[in-house]
This record gives structure tokens, C-alpha cells and sequence, in this order.
């Protein structure tokens, strides 16, 4: 969510008596950007590097920032971004890599990690599944209030909508997922 | 405000925690951004002692809740399993958005030039001579370098699999004159290898992925199977 006007500074010594350091920030939101990073689909291999790009960006960026108050959002639209180019690099290896060799592709894929069995089995792999069920934009405000701990006037800032919709939006997403987790739950009990 | 059932809080609260990054995931991150952003930016005593501050942490009553709805009844490892049985084994895993899911499940990417891994002690510019970040480049415009990386490579890989080997070439030297040690440069390595595979030109693929700093990873795999299926 930064402007046009952020996109002067590079060096990010530009201290402003408003805003928080740098090494403040970074210790108050490392959790909240390593969590969002994960929770947007980075693979546990790469999440360093993706972690590591959003805070250079913020470290060259904070000073530009014109509502020190909505430091979460903003920081949250950079995440959203760095994910979305980190995908975009992410699909080109892929697609250099499966320009060739079919088979060795098919021993690859054959092999998930433990990392991903792992979770496969946790409370995240079955919230995702549960997650699944609803629609895109009660997910998304699902996962930005209850997953990232942002505000309802945040995620409204966010995802552009008014504040007013973002609650209902909220309460229907809430309930959808409390229906979704009945059903499952009933239907473990059946067996 | 409404808000959720019992069980969905716990089971939230579970799932926040499996998100949480680690200490050693602070450590490292921690270490590497020093590394780029030098100490004044990143002091030591600031950077990896913050979890108390946090907005992430989880109540304890969650905790209960959580360890509850997880254990005591048995019921999350039946939607667990529900979740493992649903699919076809080979099918992408369903908790991650499709997208994240679409590629291999093995890391097709090496660790870009920060080294991760590294030692948090270390200074990681230890770990691989990295021209690119001794330069330290500027960080606004590091993600603008990282689109034009993607464009060249894109065009290699199309190139490679339309059968152009020597038009990839090309593109693939073009990136490595712009970015000698670029976040894909270990990408490039090894496509560069399967290129001059296509080509006959064995020896100076064999130097290609002897300079590749992970040897074993699937990109590497595929380059050496490209080569033998060549000869």
C-alpha cells in the first residue's frame, strides 16, 4: 500500500521523529511477516528469502510512510506483493526446470517432504481444508482478522471495501467456518 | 461482535502457532538481514528478542481448547486423515493455496544469494562470493531486478522447451551479464547446462553444473538427466 511518492528514498536514514526504527518494526511485526508469508503459500524453503525481501523493502520504505497508524496494513501490502513477485520467479523456475526430463519431474513430485506430511496432519492442514470451503472473499477476511490479527478497519483498508461490508462479510465468513467445522466434526463422529 | 465456536478458535489458535516462525527462523532471518542491512539497522539485542511484544502469541485457554479439540477426542486426527484419504496421493496437498501447490513439492530453488542456512554468527557473505550483495543493491529497486531476472529466464525457458537451445543460450548469457549473482542465478546455471547439453557442447555443460552450489537439488537433476539422455 505504499504510493508513487515512496518510491524515492533508497536508502531508508531518512529518520522521522513519527515513526517507529526500523529495528522496532522488525521486532514487532517479524511473527506477524513470517506468519503472513506462510499463510499465503511460500514454501518453508523459501520463506527466509521472502522474509528477508519484505524487510529490506520496509527498511527502504518506512520513511515514506504518511499514516504512521496503519503501519500493519502497510506492511501487510508489501507482504502481499513481495509474495505475488516471489510467485511469479517461483513459476519461472518451474517452468525452466519442466522444459525437460519427465521422468526425473515424476521422481520429484513423488517425494513430499516431511515438512509437508507434517502439516498435512495439523490443526493448520485442517483449517486450510476448512478454509477451502469458503468463498474467496469471506476466506480472505477470515484469514486477515483471525490468522493475522488485523483489525476489521484494517482488512476494510486492505481489501478496499467499506467498513460496514468488511463486518458483515466477517460475521458471514465466521459462521460459514463454524458450519464448516460442525459438519466435519459430525461426520468423524458418525464413523 | 459475533464470534467463533469454541472448537474454531481453538482450532485458529492451533493453526497460528503452526504458522509462527521459530526462534531459529528469527536467528537466521535476523543474521542475514544484519548481513544486508548492516548492524546500525539491525542491532543484535533488538532484532531476535521481540516475542513478547508480539500480537501473535495465543491465549493460554486457546492452548487448552486447542490441545483439546487436537488430542483429547481424537477428532482432528480423523479429519486429518479425512484430508490425507480425500485426494489422490499425487494430487497437490489442499491446505495451501493452489498456486503454491501447482509446482514440484521439492525445492527447485536454490537458496538465493543470502544462504540462509548460514550460521547465524556467520557472516554470510562467507558462504558464496556474491558480487551482487557486496554491492549491497539498493532495496527499492531490488525487486525490479528480480522482474527482469524472471523475463530473461521466462524467455530461456520457453526458448529451451520449443526446441531453441541456442536462442536460450543467449538469453541465459544476457542474464548472466546483468546478473552475475542474481536471486536465479543458480537457475540459470543449470538451465544453462541442459542448453549446451542440446548442443553437443558436453564439456562446458559438465563446467556449467560443477559451479552449481547445490549439486543435488532437483534442478541439478534435471540438468544432468537432460545431458545423459544428450550423449
Amino acid at each position: 500500500m505504499y504510493s508513487a511518492a515512496s518510491e524515492r528514498g533508497p536508502g531508508g536514514e531518512n529518520h522521522r521523529d513519527d515513526l517507529p526504527s526500523f529495528a522496532a518494526v522488525y521486532a514487532e511485526y517479524f511473527d506477524f511477516v513470517w506468519s503472513s508469508v506462510r499463510r499465503l503459500g511460500v514454501l518453508p524453503e523459501s520463506c527466509d528469502d521472502v522474509v528477508q525481501e519484505i524487510f529490506i523493502v520496509i527498511h527502504s520504505r518506512l520513511h515514506t510512510l504518511e499514516q504512521p497508524d496503519a503501519l500493519r496494513s502497510w506492511i501487510y501490502g508489501i507482504v502481499r506483493r513481495t509474495v505475488s513477485t516471489h510467485r511469479r520467479a517461483k513459476r519461472t523456475r518451474d517452468a525452466l526446470g519442466a522444459s525437460f526430463a519427465a521422468e526425473t519431474e515424476s521422481q520429484i513430485r513423488a517425494q513430499p517432504t516431511p515438512l509437508e506430511l507434517t502439516e498435512q496432519t495439523d490443526a493448520l492442514g485442517i483449517l486450510m481444508t476448512l478454509l477451502d470451503e469458503l468463498d474467496a472473499p469471506k476466506r480472505e477476511i477470515f484469514e486477515l482478522v483471525e490468522l493475522e490479527d488485523l483489525t476489521v478497519p484494517e482488512a476494510a483498508q486492505i481489501l478496499d471495501v467499506p467498513l460496514n461490508t468488511a463486518y458483515s462479510r466477517l460475521r458471514a465468513a465466521r459462521q460459514a467456518f463454524d458450519t464448516a467445522l460442525a459438519r466435519r466434526l459430525a461426520r468423524e463422529k458418525v464413523k | 461482535m459475533s464470534n467463533l465456536s469454541p472448537d474454531g478458535r481453538a482450532l485458529v489458535a492451533s493453526a497460528r502457532r503452526a504458522l509462527r516462525p521459530t526462534g531459529d527462523d528469527r536467528e537466521r532471518v535476523s543474521a542475514a538481514l544484519r548481513a544486508r542491512l548492516g548492524a546500525a539497522a539491525l542491532p543484535v539485542l533488538l532484532a531476535p528478542k521481540a516475542a513478547s511484544a508480539l500480537p501473535m502469541s495465543a491465549k493460554p485457554s486457546s492452548f487448552i481448547l486447542a490441545s483439546k479439540l487436537l488430542i483429547g477426542a481424537g477428532v482432528a486426527g480423523g479429519i486429518a486423515y479425512l484430508a490425507l484419504e480425500a485426494g489422490d496421493p499425487g494430487a497437490p496437498l489442499r491446505h495451501l493455496p493452489r498456486e503454491a501447490l501447482s509446482a514440484p513439492l521439492a525445492p527447485l530453488a536454490a537458496p538465493p544469494p543470502t544462504a540462509p542456512s548460514a550460521p547465524p554468527s556467520a557472516v554470510v557473505t562467507e558462504t558464496e562470493p556474491q558480487p551482487e550483495k557486496a554491492a549491497a543493491p539498493r532495496p527499492a529497486t531490488r525487486r525490479d531486478r528480480l522482474a527482469q531476472e524472471v523475463a530473461i529466464l521466462s524467455r530461456a525457458a520457453r526458448q529451451l522447451s520449443g526446441g531453441n537451445a541456442a536462442a536460450a543460450l543467449k538469453a541465459l548469457d544476457e542474464h548472466r551479464r546483468q546478473f552475475p549473482a542474481g536471486v536465479l542465478a543458480e537457475e540459470r546455471r543449470a538451465a544453462r547446462a541442459q542448453a549446451l547439453c542440446a548442443l553437443g557442447r558436453f564439456s562446458e555443460a559438465e563446467s556449467e553444473l560443477s559451479r552449481l552450489s547445490q549439486p543435488r537439488s532437483p534442478s541439478a537433476a534435471r540438468a544432468r538427466s537432460v545431458c545423459r539422455n544428450a550423449r
